[in-house]
C-alpha cells in the first residue's frame, strides 16, 4: 500500500491547505484521498512505451475515462486500508 | 551505459530519452517484445536497487572508472536484455572508416575528438561540433 501511496503521490484530503492549492479541475478525489491527473498520467508512462502510446493514442474522453478508472482502483486501495 | 546511471532514471525518462532515441536503430535487430523486455527489466532494476541493499551498496560503489561487464556483472546475471541494449549504445568500430564517412556527409573536417567517437557517432559529431562553436563564442567574449 506504502508503494502505492508513494508511486502515485497519492495524498491524504486531510490536508486542507493542501486542497486549496490544487485546482480541482487537475485532480480526482475518493473516499479522503486525492492524485492529481498529472501524476496518473506519469504513472501510465512508466508502465512502458506500449503502455503509453495505446494511452497517447486514445480520444480526449477515453483519456479521462482511463485515468479515472486507474484513480478510482488506486484510491479504493488507500481508503481500503487493502 | 551503466546500471548505476540507469538506477537514477525514472522508466519514463529511461523510454524518452534513451529508448526512444535508439528506437528506429533498435527495431531493425530487435523484435517490439525484446524493446518490451528491455524497459520490463529497467523497472525490474528500479526495485531491486530500492529493495535490495546489498544491490544498493554495490552500485553505489561504481564510478567512471569500473567496467561494463565488472558493474553488470554485479547483478549475477539478471537483467540480460537490458545489458544488451546498453552495451550496443557503447559498441565501438572497428576502425575509423564508417566515423570518418559521417564526418564528410556533414562536410566537417575530422579532428582529435573522432577517436572518442562511437556506434552514435553522428551524434558524436554534432557534440563535438557544438563544443566547438561553444568554445568559440567562449573565446570571442574574452576577446
Amino acid at each position: 500500500m506504502a508503494d502505492i501511496a508513494v508511486g502515485l503521490d497519492i495524498r491524504s484530503t486531510m490536508d486542507a491547505a493542501l486542497i486549496n492549492e490544487i485546482d480541482p479541475t487537475t485532480i480526482i478525489q475518493r473516499d479522503g484521498w486525492i492524485v492529481t491527473k498529472n501524476v496518473v498520467v506519469m504513472h501510465i508512462h512508466d508502465q512502458g512505451s506500449w503502455a503509453r502510446d495505446l494511452y497517447n493514442e486514445l480520444f480526449d474522453i477515453e483519456k479521462q475515462q482511463t485515468l479515472q478508472e486507474i484513480s478510482i482502483f488506486s484510491l479504493s486501495i488507500m481508503a481500503d486500508g487493502l | 551505459m551503466m546500471p548505476m546511471d540507469l538506477v537514477k532514471m525514472h522508466p519514463s525518462v529511461f523510454i524518452s530519452e534513451v529508448v526512444d532515441q535508439y528506437r528506429e536503430h533498435l527495431t531493425k535487430h530487435w523484435s517490439a517484445d525484446l524493446i518490451d523486455k528491455a524497459e520490463s527489466e529497467h523497472r525490474e532494476l528500479l526495485a531491486v536497487y530500492m529493495r535490495k541493499p546489498d544491490v544498493k551498496v554495490a552500485l553505489n560503489k561504481h564510478d567512471e572508472k569500473t567496467f561494463f561487464n565488472e558493474a553488470w556483472g554485479c547483478l549475477k546475471g539478471r537483467f540480460m536484455q537490458l545489458r544488451q541494449l546498453c552495451g550496443g549504445l557503447a559498441t565501438t568500430f572497428l576502425n575509423m572508416t564508417s566515423v570518418k564517412s559521417d564526418f564528410s556527409i556533414i562536410k566537417w573536417e575530422t579532428n582529435n575528438s573522432r577517436s572518442s567517437l562511437t556506434s552514435l557517432s553522428l551524434v558524436g559529431i554534432m557534440h563535438v561540433k557544438l563544443f566547438e562553436q561553444i568554445k568559440m563564442i567562449k573565446h570571442q567574449s574574452f576577446a
